[in-house]
């Protein structure tokens, strides 16, 4: 990774730490944003911020289903099979 | 648990459940597809289409679907990314308009209790996460649709590249393109 410029002025894009999060760069590409990272703040911080967002997605809807609803399917889960048979 | 464990422990449940459609748990492992089918029906529609007065349809469909395909999808793997394309298509078909129709379900900002098993929740800690998560689901449902379906697909229901290439019909560098370009706005939406 070429260094573009660091702490306020730092151009290395979130689409690229999005990446780098992704895993889609190479060990050796991996090394230099880490490189990069150590000395950048302000990339330390895109790259906190895309994990608060990942973190957010991962969390969100599965820990929000309410008691009801999930009572509600069962209920319809059962039905549909004991009808059936 | 980080996302490809999530997958594989989902897809080692998957053949365990179809495993069992034949014999004695039958109607038990039944049951389990089916509220699974309902509640990503549920969480699509709610994620990617923004309207809980679609879900239902959404989750009917999905239940009906699953009921009457399950018995012939014996790959696990197969099963996974046709279970999400079943919802996906049921979530964007049964778009019908209902206005004179109050919605029945509630939405995730209502103030059911989540089905959460835990200790004993704090108030506060509560009231602090329900609002991140508000703020956060407002963001999201703000999100262009095509990178809605996409950060939904991988980044909440934890879906690999290749799995939600299949899910969608785009290629896995469409998939990934549209991801980073999701989080991006997610991103700036939060921070605004």
């Amino acid at each position: 990774m070429t260094r573009r410029g660091h702490g306020p002025h730092c151009d290395v894009d979130l689409i690229h730490w999005s990446r780098y999060l992704d895993g889609e760069f190479s060990s050796a590409k991996c090394r230099q944003c880490e490189a990069h990272l150590a000395d950048c703040d302000e990339c330390r911080e895109k790259l906190r911020d895309l994990r608060r967002v990942v973190v957010a997605s991962r969390s969100v809807a599965r820990e929000s289903m309410p008691a009801s609803v999930k009572a509600a399917m069962r209920k319809q889960a059962r039905a549909l099979i004991k009808g059936a048979r | 648990m980080a996302h490809s464990a999530q997958r594989d422990a989902d897809r080692d449940r998957y053949a365990n459940l179809l495993g069992q459609l034949d014999g004695r748990d039958a109607p038990k492992a039944m049951e389990r597809l089916l509220v699974d089918a309902q509640s990503l029906a549920y969480r699509f529609s709610l994620m990617v289409c923004g309207h809980t007065e679609d879900a239902e349809d959404a989750m009917q469909d999905a239940l009906m679907q699953t009921y009457k395909h399950a018995r012939r999808i014996r790959q696990p793997k197969g099963f996974r990314t046709w279970l999400y394309r079943t919802v996906k298509n049921a979530c964007l078909m049964s778009r019908r308009t209902r206005v004179d129709q109050p919605a029945r379900l509630e939405s995730l900002d209502g103030d059911d209790a989540p089905d959460v098993a835990g200790e004993e929740p704090d108030p506060e800690k509560q009231t602090v996460a329900a609002e991140e998560r508000r703020r956060f689901q407002a963001a999201f449902r703000k999100l262009p649709k095509p990178y809605r379906l996409v950060a939904f697909l991988r980044d909440v229901e934890g879906l690999s590249t290749r799995e939600v290439a299949e899910v969608v019909g785009i290629t896995e560098a469409n998939v990934k393109q549209r991801l980073h370009r999701a989080r991006v706005m997610l991103k700036d939406a939060l921070a605004s």
